[in-house]
């Protein structure tokens, strides 16, 4: 059976398209500490916060897992945003979901479950036992998250919630629960007392009714199971006086045969057992097979929406005001106060927001000012665009932009920005792997790439590469100190209206603000400004 | 005289060899025979180790592979073969079982594959336009037998028990340490399965054929046929009257051709296999003693095997004109002179077996006998020197009276000095010319084609390039001409040698 929690017609699997090097985008963007923000609690203490809880591995890896696929479309990404709006208003519900998923697992892995339900190869009648136990726990696990759900109907109002609950009651209804629940009782003779290791619970014995022919050589064939049940019978040692009198009666039955223990003939009544409970069991494989991958995914995906609950309340605290991001057309591009989440969690301060509004332009080019806060802006686009297109709230108070399920990082990390031919071979050969990737709809986030030769050569190949992503209406992002590059962007009439020109703020002191401001490339670096500001101080 | 034996024309089973003869070691007909039997069991290959008693023989085989061969016949000899190796697991079951009423009840069934066997096989084979003498007389032979009154009464009797057998419909009662055997009441047969099947529509399971994977009887089956017995005497009175009456069942010459036919369908299936891959067989002309002798595109089956599919083998002619006896093979090391040799020594083995041959036409002479000479490795049980060892296998060969043999000889006195091989080789081959046999002599010694005119000689050629082309044609020996072309590719000729060494 369907979750659903993610994804409107299907769960997340494996095989989903992730974003093509995600490993460079987590490191670029930092997500990891987004990850392991999503996993920890917050004690509260009235307004102030008591306590920050140890991370949970589960929703850190479940978070990943999740956000590294893009969701594809407008559709998508509001079908999660509703179900996290349910989940704000409903807090309780999605950690006790969370609660319970983790608990069902934990219970199954204590049954030594293996990767995969097994609904075949059971080769002794411990395996059996242990799929009767497996399946009673599939059985009451569901009977009791249907109930949990059932009280919240009305209150929930998300597609993926409401037909959540619609589906597991139609999928598992009372009908179905109670047919299942009658064979399992059937067969419930089959578990042996766990208090004492090969021995049956003493008060339930199996009552069954075979059909069956005489193949070649009188050998049985055509089996058909008539009849099952499990007895509550007392039965009575032999040297109990009512116990002879029991297997005297019993031994008066005309043709038949007594099931001695420890006889070989008890050895085939066990292997009768085992066939007939093994039978039994491999019907069930429907029940099993439909509901076979159902806890792991309601795990995952009730992490993810703890996950994004918790990362609300660390924006909460932290006083950052959070939004729903509105998924629009592409080359549109506005947003109010965004905020680098990352940095902000890591250092526990609320930083300087940007604001942008860009229409129908594929390309945005940010100068300025080293230490000027141009590669955080870049890094809070990234990390916004990420969240959005996973459905969360981005740290910003109105965050709109077009869908990019291809996105690319290229940073030039601090200690790689060296001049170094063997480097631009390498910046240029991944800049080549990247283009082998490249579709409609990409985006491409550039931080001081080309750093690694003259700012001449650097310029020309940024020049060449950019044009041509432009031209072909790949959506770039780029923070460089390729002046010649800028300015040439900027005199071209043509370029000029395709593109947006972002520059970090500097006041008439020479301060930063760590804001970006739209306008004119300088061609100054103001590296002066910033050698003047500290040999001053000194 | 009615129908004896498929295989040997004079009567009597046909003889086999357990010992795989010399010839077809050499020859590598082992080979060819390990793959042509290996769906079945070890003794037929003892029936290739034997070839037919004579020229008539082998022709009365002849004409019945030919009828083998007609699809009718080949799918209803195959099916017969199937049903006998139903009736040989039974068999080996039978012979496993210690009780006695198992063993009884095993071999009723028995009875039945033998009842079905021959009486299909008895429907395929009297619709089929059968031409040769055998085969119309088993089929003659057949129809009395399963059209007599021993046959079908038996097969009656073992009908009638086997519809009461299976008329027999119980229920087990398991409850309460008991197991209960009771009639079966009909209305209930499957009444927990549809339980299953109400809640669960769609599933799949099988309740498994408890206990069916063994022939013995399990304790359950062992207890409860006692059971059965006690309710149901008459039938198993009928068991033991049925084993006592017909505890030997087989016609003998039934039993005779059984066996017999296997060696004819399993080459007529290896012969499809291998003509499927692409290679060919061609029915022989028999020519008669001293008759005419040649063949197109004779190829090495074995070696054929050993390369598997669409290599392409090379195929050689072979002829011995008027007076021709010996054809004397010279040429480069590993130039396909043995494999020319193998290649004659197999298309002769199936020529005397009565078989279709390995080439694409073939007019050939009858001949007694195959002898080989292969050059070993020094033999380190015997002790003897190599010469000595070769020496000592070759005298019975020359000994030998009553011939009419086709002479196989691989490099013979390789370790003797040059003069006293050629002396030694002249000889024995001139041994076999007057002894009147046939034969091809492969040997480094280009002097030995020149010999005799009873001597052809025949050349391994190499191509273009001076690599082997596995091309063996009528040559005169000349050894220069292929030296000259070992030595270009080389490079060691004087002016390369020269041209090599010429950068100081």
């Amino acid at each position: 059976m369907l979750v659903g929690l993610l994804y409107q017609d299907g769960d997340w699997n494996q095989q989903s398209k992730q974003y093509f090097d995600w490993e460079t985008i987590r490191e670029d963007l930092g997500l990891k500490t987004l990850f392991e923000m999503a996993s920890k609690e917050i004690q509260w203490s009235g307004k102030t916060v008591k306590r920050i809880e140890e991370a949970d591995t589960t929703i850190m890896k479940n978070m990943e897992k999740v956000m590294m696929v893009p969701l594809k479309d407008a559709e998508e990404i509001l079908y999660r945003q509703e179900v996290i709006r349910d989940f704000e208003k409903n807090e309780e519900l999605i950690f006790d979901l969370y609660r319970f998923a983790r608990q069902v697992l934990s219970e199954w892995q204590g049954l030594g479950r293996g990767i995969v339900v097994k609904t075949s190869g059971f080769n002794s009648s411990g395996d059996l036992v242990n799929q009767i136990h497996v399946i009673q726990l599939f059985l009451d696990s569901l009977g009791i998250l249907k109930r949990k759900l059932s009280k919240y109907k009305g209150k929930l109002c998300s597609g993926a919630l409401c037909s959540f609950i619609e589906r597991l009651e139609e999928e598992f209804s009372d009908e179905y629960e109670a047919g299942l629940r009658e064979i399992m009782k059937d067969v419930d003779f089959y578990i042996k007392d766990a208090g004492d290791e090969g021995k049956r619970k003493n008060s339930a014995k199996t009552r069954m009714k075979l059909v069956l022919s005489y193949d070649e050589g009188m050998k049985f064939t055509g089996w058909k199971l008539a009849d099952l049940g499990t007895d509550k019978v007392r039965s009575f040692s032999s040297a109990n006086p009512i116990g002879m009198v029991q297997s005297f009666v019993n031994s008066k039955i005309p043709y038949s045969v007594c099931v001695e223990p420890d006889s070989p003939l008890h050895e085939d009544a066990m292997q009768l057992e085992y066939q007939v409970v093994k039978y039994v069991l491999t019907a069930l494989n429907p029940f099993l097979l439909n509901f076979r991958y159902f806890f792991d995914q309601l795990l995952l995906q009730t992490s993810f929406y703890k996950g994004a609950i918790l990362l609300n309340k660390h924006m909460e605290r932290l006083g950052i005001s959070g939004c729903f991001p509105t998924p629009g057309e592409r080359f549109d591009f506005t947003f109010s106060q965004l905020k680098e989440y990352v940095m902000a969690l890591e250092q526990l301060v609320n930083p300087v927001g940007n604001d942008c509004h860009i229409r129908d332009k594929n390309m945005l080019i940010v100068t300025g000012a080293n230490q000027g806060g141009k590669s955080t802006f870049l890094r809070s686009v990234g990390i916004a665009q990420v969240m959005m297109q996973c459905g969360l709230k981005v740290a910003a108070t109105q965050y709109s932009s077009g869908v990019y399920p291809t996105l690319f990082t290229h940073f030039t990390r601090r200690e790689d920005s060296e001049m170094n031919s063997g480097r631009l071979d390498e910046e240029l050969d991944r800049m080549s792997q990247i283009i082998d990737q490249l579709s409609e709809g990409s985006m491409v986030l550039l931080n001081e790439s080309f750093a690694t030769t003259t700012e001449k050569d650097g310029s020309k190949i940024a020049y060449d590469i950019l044009t041509a992503f432009q031209d072909k209406k790949i959506m770039v992002l780029t923070v460089t100190h390729l002046l010649g590059f800028a300015r040439k962007m900027y005199e071209n009439d043509e370029r000029r209206e395709q593109t947006e020109f972002l520059s970090a703020e500097r006041m008439e002191d020479g301060s930063r603000t760590f804001r970006m401001v739209q306008g004119e490339p300088s061609l100054q670096s103001f590296g002066l400004d910033l050698y003047e500001k500290y040999i001053k101080i000194e | 005289m009615g129908f004896i034996s498929i295989l040997n024309k004079k009567g009597g089973p046909a003889n086999v060899q357990r010992s795989v003869p010399t010839y077809l070691l050499d020859c590598n007909g082992d080979r060819i025979i390990e793959q042509i039997c290996k769906d079945y069991p070890e003794e037929l290959k003892w029936q290739f180790h034997y070839l037919p008693a004579d020229e008539e023989c082998m022709e009365y085989r002849r004409g019945i592979y030919r009828d083998i061969k007609l699809r009718e016949v080949s799918e209803s000899i195959e099916a017969f073969l199937e049903d006998m190796k139903a009736y040989q697991e039974v068999e080996i079951k039978k012979d496993k079982l210690l009780s006695p009423l198992q063993k009884k009840l095993w071999h009723l069934e028995e009875s039945r594959i033998y009842i079905k066997a021959f009486t299909n096989l008895y429907g395929g084979l009297e619709k089929a336009p059968l031409a040769s003498q055998g085969m119309q007389e088993f089929k003659e032979y057949l129809g009395s037998v399963v059209k007599g009154e021993r046959f079908l009464t038996l097969k009656r009797q073992g009908e009638e028990i086997k519809s009461e057998r299976e008329a027999f419909r119980i229920t087990l009662h398991y409850e309460n340490e008991r197991i209960i055997l009771a009639d079966f009441p009909e209305q209930e047969e499957d009444a927990y399965e549809k339980t299953l099947r109400d809640v669960l529509p769609e599933h799949t399971a099988v309740l498994s054929n408890l206990f069916g994977n063994e022939v013995e009887f399990s304790s359950l089956e062992k207890g409860l046929i006692e059971v059965l017995i006690k309710k149901q005497p008459a039938f198993f009175k009928k068991v033991a009257d049925f084993y006592e009456t017909w505890e030997s069942f087989w016609e003998e010459p039934l039993s005779l051709f059984a066996k017999e036919i296997r060696l004819y369908l399993a080459v007529w299936k290896f012969q499809q296999q291998m003509t499927e891959k692409g290679y060919h067989f061609v029915t022989p002309v028999s020519t008669g003693v001293g008759g005419e002798f040649r063949a197109a595109k004779v190829y090495d089956l074995a070696l054929a095997l050993a390369k598997g599919d669409e290599q392409a083998i090379i195929s050689n002619d072979v002829e011995y004109r008027q007076g021709e006896q010996f054809l004397v093979v010279t040429g480069p090391n590993q130039g396909g002179k043995t494999t020319y040799a193998r290649s004659l020594g197999q298309l002769l083995f199936f020529f005397l077996m009565g078989l279709d041959v390995p080439a694409e036409e073939a007019h050939l002479p009858y001949f007694e006998r195959i002898m080989t000479h292969f050059s070993v490795e020094e033999s380190v049980e015997t002790g003897r020197g190599k010469l000595m060892d070769e020496l000592v296998r070759l005298a019975p060969m020359l000994k030998q009276e009553a011939r009419n043999a086709f002479v196989i000889i691989n490099e013979l006195f390789t370790t003797a000095a040059n003069y006293d091989a050629i002396e030694m080789g002249t000889r024995t081959l001139r041994a076999f010319l007057e002894k009147g046999d046939y034969g091809i002599y492969v040997t480094h010694l280009g002097e030995l084609a020149e010999m005799d005119e009873r001597v052809v000689s025949m050349m391994a050629l190499l191509n273009e390039e001076g690599k082997q082309s596995f091309r063996v044609e009528r040559k005169p020996a000349t050894e220069l001409s292929c030296a000259i072309m070992q030595v270009e590719k080389h490079r060691l000729s004087y002016e390369q040698i020269k041209e090599r060494l010429a950068c100081w």
